[in-house]
C-alpha cells in the first residue's frame, strides 16, 4: 500500500512541478498586462468589418497571453468600454489557448508533437469564430458591471479589482506586477493541484482493465475526458500536462480535454453567469462542447492525429 | 475578524509559495530529479523555481490577502508529498539518477530515437514492422523476472524510457532465455549482445507495471538470443570498505590506525564486515593516543569496532548484542531515533560498500573492562 501511495504521490508531484514553470510565466504575463497595458489603447484598434473583427479578436490572443481565469473580467471590461461583444468573445475563447505560453506548454507536455499544437490552435479558432458569430446575432450579451461590491460575490475576481497603476513609478509597477503574479499563481495553482492529484489517482488506483475499456471506446473516452476537464478546471497553461499524463487515452480524447478545458470549466461557468446574459451563457456552455466533441470524434475515428 | 483571517491566509500562502520555489530549486539541482521528472526539463524547473522565488519574495515584502481554499489545496499537496516521500528512492524505484547516471548509461541511450509512438508500438503486437529476425544487437536494459518467464527459464530485459515525468513512462522489453535467469534480480542492469530471433513459444504476458513505468510489456514476436551477458550488479558499482576509509575525510586517525596495524588489507577482500568507525574528534580525546599503542593493542582496539557480516541499521535493530572480531560483546540500542553502540552514538549510518557497511560513531568504543 505504501508503495502505491508513493507512486501516486510521485505522479501528482511530478505533474505539478512540470507544469509549474508555465503557470508562473503565465501569471507574470497576465500581471504585466494588468499593470502596464491600458484597455483604451486596445479599443482604438477596433476595425469595422466582421472578418477584421474576428481577426483582431482571435489574433490578439496570439500576442497577449492570458489564461482563462483572468480573461473573463478583462473581456467584460473591454465590452463595457465599447469593444463590440463578438470581438471580445472571440478573444475570450481563443486567447487562453493560442497564446505563446500555452502553446509552448502544449508542445513540451506532448513531447514535441507539432500536430497536437496545431490541432489545439485549429480547434480554438473554429470554436471562437462560431461562438463569436452567434454572439453577434444576439441583441445584448453582457450584464452591466455593478461597481459596488461585486468581488465579494465572485472570489475569482478578487484580485482583479482595478488598482490604478498609472501614477506609480516603474519600480513600483514592477513590484506590483510580481505581487499580482504571486496571488494569481496561488489562485491557479490550486486547480493544477486538484488536476494533478486526480490524474495521479487515476493512474495509480484505477485497474488497468478499466483504463483499457476507456481507451478502446473512442466516443466514451472523449466524453469522459471532456467532463473531467470541466470538473478539474485546470488552468490552460498547465492543462496539457494533465492531459498528456492520461497515456492510456486516445490522442483525440486528450485533444478534447485541452480544447474544452479553457472554454468551459467550473470556475468559468460561475464567471460567465456573472458577466453575461442568459442566452449568451447558454451559447457559451453548449456550442463549444458540441463542436469539440464531434470534431475530436471525427479526428479520432479517422485517426488523423498521431502523437 | 474576517480581515485578520485573510491576513493569516496571506502569510501562509506566501510561505507555501516560497516553499514550492525552494523545493523546485533543490530538485532541479539534485540527483533526485530523475526520480520524478525527465532529465531534459531540468533547466525548465530551475527557471520556474527562480521565478517563483522572485514573486514569492515580492509577495513577502507586502503580504497579500489570502484565501482559505488556496491554502488548503497547497497543504493537501504538501501532505501527499510528505506521506508518499516520492523524492526518496525506495525498494520499487528504478533510480535513473543513481543506476543509469552513475554507470554513465543514460548517455548511451539515444532518447530521440524512441519517440512515444514507437514505444507504444514496441509494447504491442505490431513490433514486427520495426524488427527483423536475425538482426544483431547490443543493448542495455534492466532485468524483470515474471513467473511466466521463469517457467521458460527466461527473464525479460526491459529498457525503461522516461517521457515527461513518471506520469508518462513506458517500459518495453524482450524475453531472454538464459540459464542465468535464476541468479538475476529485478532491477539489475545488464548489457547483452546477440541476435534477434523469432519467438516460437510466445506466452500471454500481462501488461505489467515495472518500477515506475506505467505500461510495460514484453515483445511477443521476437526474443533475444544471447551471445554474451555483462552484468552490472549494483554491488559492483560500490566502492570497497578500504576505499571508503582511504578516501574518507574526517576519519584520518582511524585510517592511519588501520594502515599501521595492517588490517586495511582485510577490508579490501571478499569477506563482509560491518565497521563502526569513530570520527577524528572521537579519537583525539582518548586517554592514550592511538599512536602510542603497541601494534597488538592497536589491533585489539580496532577489532573492537568491527563485526562480521553486512549489517544495515535495520538489521542491527533486531539485535541486543553483537560480537566483535576481538570477541567482545557490543550492546546495540537501535530502537528509537537515537542509535547507540555501547556508549557511542551513531552519527551517520548505512554507508554501503561492496563488502560491508560503515556506521560512523562518536565517541570511540572503549573496553568496558579497562
Amino acid at each position: 500500500m505504501h508503495e502505491t501511495f508513493n507512486l501516486f504521490s510521485a505522479i501528482s508531484l511530478a505533474i505539478f512541478i512540470e507544469a509549474m514553470p508555465f503557470l508562473v510565466v503565465g501569471a507574470l504575463f497576465s500581471s504585466i498586462i494588468e499593470v502596464f497595458v491600458s484597455t483604451q489603447r486596445i479599443i482604438r484598434l477596433v476595425p469595422r468589418n466582421i472578418a477584421g473583427g474576428l481577426l483582431l479578436g482571435i489574433g490578439s490572443g496570439f500576442v497577449l497571453p492570458t489564461c482563462e481565469c483572468g480573461v473573463v473580467p478583462i473581456v467584460r471590461r473591454l465590452i463595457n468600454k465599447g469593444v463590440p461583444p463578438y470581438i471580445a468573445i472571440a478573444y475570450m475563447l481563443a486567447a487562453p489557448i493560442v497564446n505563446p505560453v500555452v502553446l509552448a506548454s502544449t508542445y513540451i507536455a506532448f513531447r514535441g508533437s507539432i500536430p497536437m499544437v496545431f490541432a489545439r490552435i485549429a480547434l480554438a479558432i473554429i470554436v471562437a469564430a462560431i461562438v463569436a458569430l452567434i454572439a453577434r446575432q444576439l441583441v445584448s450579451v453582457v450584464r452591466p458591471v455593478k461597481h459596488s461590491g461585486h468581488h465579494h460575490t465572485d472570489e475569482h475576481e478578487h484580485h482583479f479589482h482595478h488598482h490604478d497603476h498609472s501614477n506609480e513609478s516603474l519600480i513600483q509597477k514592477i513590484i506590483a506586477t510580481l505581487r499580482h503574479a504571486a496571488v494569481e499563481f496561488m489562485d491557479m495553482g490550486k486547480y493544477l493541484i486538484l488536476g494533478a492529484i486526480i490524474a495521479g489517482a487515476f493512474k495509480t488506483f484505477l485497474p488497468v482493465d478499466t483504463m483499457a475499456y476507456f481507451s478502446n471506446n473512442l466516443a466514451l473516452s472523449i466524453a469522459g475526458m471532456m467532463i473531467l476537464a470541466i470538473l478539474l478546471s485546470v488552468c490552460s497553461e498547465a492543462d496539457a500536462f494533465v492531459a498528456a499524463s492520461f497515456v492510456g487515452f486516445p490522442a483525440a480524447a486528450q485533444l478534447a480535454f485541452i480544447g474544452i478545458g479553457p472554454m468551459i470549466d467550473l470556475k468559468l461557468i460561475g464567471m460567465y453567469g456573472l458577466a453575461f446574459k442568459r442566452a449568451m451563457v447558454i451559447t457559451l456552455l453548449i456550442v463549444p462542447f458540441v463542436i469539440i466533441y464531434f470534431t475530436t470524434l471525427l479526428i479520432g475515428s479517422f485517426d488523423l492525429l498521431s502523437i | 475578524m474576517q480581515k485578520a483571517l485573510h491576513k493569516i491566509y496571506g502569510i501562509i500562502e506566501t510561505g507555501l509559495l516560497l516553499l514550492v520555489g525552494a523545493f523546485a530549486l533543490y530538485l532541479s539541482l539534485s540527483t533526485k530529479y530523475g526520480l520524478l521528472m525527465n532529465e531534459n526539463f531540468r533547466w525548465l524547473t530551475f527557471a520556474g523555481a527562480l521565478l517563483i522565488l522572485i514573486i514569492g519574495l515580492a509577495s513577502a515584502s507586502k503580504l497579500p490577502k489570502g484565501s482559505l481554499s488556496n491554502v488548503l489545496f497547497f497543504l493537501l499537496l504538501l501532505f501527499i508529498v510528505l506521506i508518499g516521500k516520492p523524492y526518496l528512492p525506495n525498494a520499487n524505484t528504478i533510480d535513473p539518477s543513481e543506476q543509469f547516471m552513475s554507470a554513465g548509461l543514460w548517455d548511451q541511450i539515444d532518447q530521440t530515437r524512441f519517440p512515444k509512438e514507437e514505444l507504444r508500438n514496441l509494447s504491442t503486437l505490431q513490433a514486427d514492422a520495426f524488427f527483423e529476425s536475425g538482426a544483431s544487437f547490443t543493448t542495455v536494459g534492466v532485468v524483470k523476472r515474471l513467473d511466466e518467464l521463469d517457467g521458460q527459464k527466461s527473464f525479460a530485459l526491459m529498457s525503461t524510457f522516461m517521457y515527461c515525468c513518471v506520469a508518462d513512462m513506458f517500459g518495453t522489453g524482450f524475453r531472454v532465455p538464459s540459464d542465468m535467469f535464476d541468479e538475476l534480480e529485478d532491477g539489475q542492469m545488464l548489457m547483452i549482445s546477440g541476435k534477434l530471433a523469432d519467438e516460437t513459444q510466445a506466452i500471454a504476458l500481462p501488461n505489467f507495471r515495472f518500477g515506475r513505468a506505467m505500461i510495460s510489456s514484453v515483445n511477443k514476436d521476437y526474443y533475444l538470443k544471447v551471445d554474451s551477458i555483462m552484468a552490472y550488479s549494483r554491488l559492483d558499482q560500490l566502492p570497497l570498505l578500504s576505499e571508503i576509509i582511504l578516501e574518507g575525510e574526517k576519519i584520518q586517525v582511524f585510517k592511519n590506525a588501520l594502515m599501521k596495524s595492517g588490517l586495511i588489507d582485510e577490508l579490501s577482500g571478499q569477506d563482509a564486515y560491518t565497521l563502526f568507525v569513530p570520527v577524528d574528534k572521537a579519537l583525539e580525546d582518548l586517554d592514550v593516543p592511538l599512536d602510542e599503542l603497541s601494534r597488538r593493542k592497536l589491533k585489539k582496539f580496532i577489532n573492537a569496532h568491527i563485526v562480521k557480516g553486512k549489517l544495515f541499521s535495520d538489521d542491527l535493530a533486531n539485535y541486543k548484542q553483537v560480537k566483535t572480531l576481538g570477541g567482545d560483546e557490543l550492546t546495540i540500542n537501535f530502537k528509537c531515533a537515537k542509535h547507540t553502540i555501547n556508549n557511542s552514538r551513531v552519527l551517520f549510518e548505512d554507508t554501503e560498500a561492496q563488502n560491508g557497511i560503515i556506521h560512523f560513531i562518536y565517541p570511540a568504543i572503549t573496553d568496558p573492562n579497562e
